[in-house]
This record gives C-alpha cells, structure tokens and sequence, in this order.
C-alpha cells in the first residue's frame, strides 16, 4: 500500500476506511493498477524515481460526498488533490503536485444542471467534459455554442479553473474569463457559492459575476484553496454566419504595423474571432493548420526558397525578403474570423480591410464564408474548435506520420506571456533562442510565432518533448527551468505550467520581495490551516511543509 | 523491398499473430475491434476480428468521431472489451477517453513501424 508523506501505514488505512464509508467501496482506488491511471502520461520524470504517484483515489458523486471526504482528510490530516478528469497533459496531467496526495477524481460529478438558451448560459459539474456538453447541446437542438479548446477532452471546470483557453470569441476564449459563478468545498468542508450565488435561491447566479463585496472565484485557479463543485459558463448564441478571412503583408517590418492594427481592431472588437499569424516566406503554420501539416507535410519550397532559409538570422534576410517580394509569398499573413448575422460581420470585415490598408502592399482575402449551422462534414474541413466543436484530432501532432517519424513521449508545455507588438515577438525569439541554443534545447531553433488566445497579449505555446530517455529528460527540465528564469529577467511569464516547473515559474512573480507569494501563503494558512488541500500546487505549501518540501 | 516496407510487412505478421492472442483471450474477449485503416497491419488485424464475429471501426488516426459515434455510447453501456491495431498516439487518446467509463489497458503490444495492439477493458 502507497502511503502519503508523514502519514503512518495505520492512520491512512483508517482513512481509506473512512472515505470508503463515504463512496463505498467501489470508489476508493489504491492497488498500483488502479492509480497508474492517475499518472501524468507526459511526466517529465518519464519512469524515474521522482515521477508523482498518487497513494490513493476517491471518486464523490455529490458535493455532499466531497465534503465528508475533505472533513476526513483534515480528520485524519490526509493529503488530498482534486482533479476533474486530469486530462491536462503538458500541464501536469491527474497526478498530484504533492506525490502521495489522495487523488479526490471528480469525474462522477458529471451532471449538466442547466443550460439556458436564451441567457446563454451553462452550470456544470467538474466531470462535464466539452464533448459531454456539445452533445448534450446538440441532441436539445440548444441554439447555443460552446468555446473549448484543443483537444476538448477535458472539463469546463478544471481548464477554467487551470485558466486554459480556446478558438471562438474573445469573450469567450478565456475560459476562467467566462465562468459566472462558483459552487466548491471549502478545507473545512463548508459549501460555498460566489457572485450572486451567495445569495439563497438567486436568480441571478449564472447572470452577474460579481456579486457585492469582494469577488473571491480568482484565488480558487490555479491554487488549492477549495474544490470547485459547480460552475457557471456563458455560451455564445449561436451565430449566424461566420467569415475566415486574411490579411497578407510583404514584408519583415510589416510585423510591427500588422500587430499594432490587429490590437486595435480586437480591442475595439472590430474582429472578434481567434486572430492566428503564420509566416508563408518562412514557412510557420497558423495554429489551426498545424495538424494539418503534420498529416500532410508543410508547402513544398522550391530550392531557391530553401537555400534562403539558411541564410536568415530572426527569421530574416534581405535576400528572402526579395524573394518573397519577387515571388508574391508574403511574410506575414493573419487569419481573422468575424461571427455574426452576415451583413454585420461583412461590415467589420470591410471596416478590417480599411484599416491594414495602411500597410503598403496588404493584400485580403475571404477564404471561407459559411451561413450557419453547417453539417459535421462541412465542420471536419475546418479546425473544429473554431467553429466550437471539440476534437481529438490535435493528437495526429503526436502520431507518426511521414513528416514526424520519431513522435515523442509526450511535452511540457513552455507558454511565457509576452506583451501584444511585433517588437515583443522578434525580442522573445531573440532571446531564447540564443537561450535555447545555449541550453541545447529543442524550442526556438527557428523563427517563432506566438498565439492569441487573449485579448491585449501573446503567448507562446510551445512543446518541450518528453523522450525515453532520463538524461535527456533530465536536461531538458532544467534547461525548461533556465528558459523561465530567462523571460523572467525580461519581463515575461509563464501563464500556466506542471507541477514541476510551479516553483520555478512562481519564483518570477517576485515583485516586492515574493509579496504574492507570502500574501498566498497567508490565504493558505488562513483557509486550510492543516495544509490537506493540494500541497504545493503553484508553489502554496501548508506551513508544515515549507522548507521540506521535495 | 526496402526497409520501410520490411517493417510494415513484419508489422502485418505481427498484427495478425496479436489478433490470435488478443481476440481469443478468454477474460478480455472483445465485442469491438478498432483498426487503423492506414496500415495494412490493421486491416489484417480487423480481417482477423471479422472472422471471429466481432465487429469491427475503422480510423485513420483520429478517433473523435469514433468517440462520439460509438465508443463513448459502447462504454456507456457496459458493452464490454475494445481491442484494437493502432498508433501510439490513437491509443494514448483511447486510453484517455476510457478512464471517463472506468476502463483501463489491460495489455498492449508494440509491433513494427510504431504501431501497437491493445485491449481495454475494465479492471
């Protein structure tokens, strides 16, 4: 039998016997076979000794359930870290920040309790996974959209709660952003309800965020201060029409003026659909065709084109410049989707065009325009999440094809912030990739572009692999750990990281002598004064474990 | 033939000695065989099921549509064990996807050219 850190063999079997009487026997998981599942599929410490295990799982099926289970982990001082269906991989998977921790798995808890049309609007359940809600949506004939992200595998409420994103709207594609109110179980056990919630019997609690006084659901992401129970979302209505559209410019220095209108024109929600750059003259894909171009293959260069790509320094050179301009490839080009009644979405396309016209030489085109609902065949030719469907097919990135004979082990993913301009993007890949060369490791060897899954930032979204072999792995972590110090000494962050980077990453928000981190370490001891919920996840340790901390 | 073509050949070999040993286990039994139509490995694999009476999927690496028009409801039923013929990365989502219905990989083989055959079923 596992055994949690500074548990005895005795007082945890007390404990297995206790949340037994809680889910009964059929819920409590703790023979090795059973807690492989909750293993983290890309774990950086890929069969060494490190690797995080759970010592036990526990599936509730109600709120109620959950807080029994969590008065006897503080009863009985157990370690405890709920996941919703743990389907995060490159960000730590179901395993536990703290190894040993009892895994509190919620995926029982997969009731969809509303979903209001006309508000727009859902209340689910951690187990509700994006596919659980678009078919549910779907077979009620609900003129209502989800936003989910790629693959949509998991939960609304842990990627909301981990502060993940998706591909429609960018009302809508920050989906901690999204959420309007939160049911969870406080360390103590007590139920708690945010916003209007508070309120016996609102009305109002999928409707208003905020509630009155101060609005606490952000300290419940990425921390472990409570397990989330139920939350709210806002769907989009489904809208009528929708437009892909793009925007070509010819040259390197257009970057700066194409960032800077896209800014404008997303802020002041001209466009409003997931803006996506790729470079046709270097040869970097657009997000949404990435996949395709790992079944497919990338365009085929010609040989001159090739031999010019050799010579760039920041994905540049006067040479592939001219080249560019002698064969009409254009540096940049940004994809835009408008969704809307047809005729309002025509008017913003028109209002876009007008505006990066002032880029010499831009060049537009509409490349799909689609009066909505279209049928599933239609939708597989597109990048599903855009037109709010989850998919699985992401994961052909990690398959073998042609184009990717040796597929890895899995990733850690490194996602810094950094801020919304061309200059922004050509000084991060300035600086990590001499970091990256210097630290031999496998990101920014070439020119990168990042993605825009927020509004007024990038952020880069890139795979570190996990491979076979632990010296490797090894390297590779501490190099991943480098690249954060580095962006930190610029400015950047990390927006999300594993378990294993969490330390590294917090270690950044410094300011003031790590006031963040003391003020979090203060709401810990506050709110979970015997340390049971999450210990360490996003670097907040119970006061008993800070300084003997793995 | 050159080394690309051993391999996949070596694979269909494998693929159909796998299906013997996988289809006719006795406690994992399959009610449903998935295969990965790219790979003549998989076809001999879904040739070996059919032959035995099972029904068989086709995919072609993705498996989103066989979750959402089968396997999801499969499972949700109880309808028993699922083998299948696939590349690493259709089973690492299968693997995923099957812990929504408490099933697990309950034995997998690697054969040539990247591919692996599986049953998942429950504990």
């Amino acid at each position: 039998m596992r055994v949690p850190p500074g548990v005895t063999p005795s007082t945890f079997a007390a404990a297995l016997a206790q949340f037994t009487q809680v889910v009964g026997k059929e819920w409590v998981f703790s023979s090795d076979q059973d807690l492989a599942l909750y293993r983290d599929a890309y774990s950086p410490f890929l069969n060494e000794p490190e690797e995080r295990w759970a010592a036990a799982a526990v599936a509730p099926a109600s709120s109620a359930e959950v807080q029994q289970l969590v008065r006897v982990a503080n009863e009985q001082r157990i370690p405890i870290y709920p996941i919703s269906t743990g389907r995060n991989l490159g960000y730590g998977g179901a395993a536990p920040a703290w190894s040993g921790s009892v895994v509190v798995d919620l995926k029982r808890m997969n009731r969809i309790i509303e979903v209001n049309e006309k508000q727009a609007y859902a209340l689910v359940e951690p187990g509700v996974s994006y596919f659980d809600l678009h078919q549910y949506i779907q077979e009620h004939k609900l003129k209502v959209w989800i936003d989910c992200p790629d693959p949509g595998w998991g939960s609304l409420i842990g990627n909301a709660i981990d502060r993940g994103g998706g591909y429609t709207t960018a009302a809508h594609r920050n989906h901690f952003d999204s959420h309007c109110g939160m049911e969870l179980v406080l360390p103590s056990g007590e139920l708690l309800r945010t916003g209007m919630g508070a309120i016996p019997d609102s009305k109002t609690w999928q409707s208003y965020k905020t509630g009155c006084g101060p609005w606490v659901d952000g300290i419940f992401s990425q921390s472990n201060f409570g397990i989330v129970t139920k939350m709210g979302f806002w769907l989009m209505p489904e809208p009528e029409a929708y437009l892909r559209c793009t925007v070509a410019v010819p040259r390197y220095s257009d970057l700066s003026p194409l960032v800077d209108t896209l800014s404008y024109l997303e802020s002041s929600r001209t466009t409003q659909g997931f803006p996506d750059i790729e470079s046709p003259l270097i040869g970097y894909p657009p997000i949404g065709q990435i996949q395709l171009w790992n079944e497919t293959g990338p365009p085929n260069f010609s040989e001159e084109h090739h031999r010019l790509l050799g010579g760039v320094t920041q994905g540049y050179s006067p040479e592939l410049e001219a080249f560019g301009l002698k064969s009409g490839i254009p540096y940049w080009r940004l994809w835009l989707s408008f969704y809307g009644p047809m005729e309002v979405i025509e008017a913003q396309w028109r209002a876009t065009q007008r505006r990066f016209a002032a880029i010499e030489g831009a060049s537009f085109k509409v490349v799909n325009r689609l009066e909505l609902p279209v049928d599933p065949a239609t939708i597989e030719n597109f990048h599903e999440p855009e037109l709010g469907v989850p998919s699985l097919r992401i994961f052909s990135l990690g398959g073998r094809t042609p184009w990717n004979p040796t597929p890895s082990h899995g990733h850690m993913w490194f996602s810094p912030i950094i801020p919304r301009t061309g200059a922004a993007i050509l000084e991060a890949n300035r600086v990590f990739s001499a970091a990256a060369r210097d630290l031999d490791m496998p990101l920014f060897r070439s020119f990168t572009l990042p993605a825009c899954f927020w509004e007024r930032c990038f952020v880069f979204i890139l795979a570190t692999p996990v491979t076979a072999d632990p010296a490797t792995n090894k390297r590779y972590r501490e190099g991943f750990k480098k690249l954060i110090e580095i962006g930190g000494q610029h400015g950047w962050g990390e927006y999300r990281t594993a378990p294993v980077f969490q330390k590294a990453v917090m270690d950044v928000y410094s300011f003031n002598n790590h006031a963040l981190q003391r003020l979090h370490e203060t709401l810990k001891d506050a709110i979970d004064p015997n340390g049971i919920m999450s210990p360490g996840r996003y670097d907040i340790w119970p006061r008993h474990l800070r300084g003997v901390k793995s | 033939m050159d080394r690309r073509q051993f391999c996949l050949a070596s694979a269909t070999v494998l693929a159909v000695g796998s299906a013997a040993g996988v289809l006719a286990h006795s406690q994992t039994a399959p009610s449903l065989v998935i295969f990965d139509s790219r790979f003549a490995a998989g076809r001999a694999f879904a040739v070996a099921a059919q032959r035995r009476g099972i029904a068989t999927v086709a995919i072609r690496g993705d498996v989103t549509a066989l979750w959402r028009q089968r396997l999801n409801g499969h499972w949700a039923r109880d309808g028993g064990a699922v083998a299948g013929l696939s590349t690493r990365a259709s089973l690492l989502c299968l693997e995923q996807m099957a812990r929504d219905h408490w099933r697990q990989l309950q034995s997998r083989e690697l054969l040539a050219a990247g591919l692996v055959s599986w049953v998942i079923a429950r504990g």
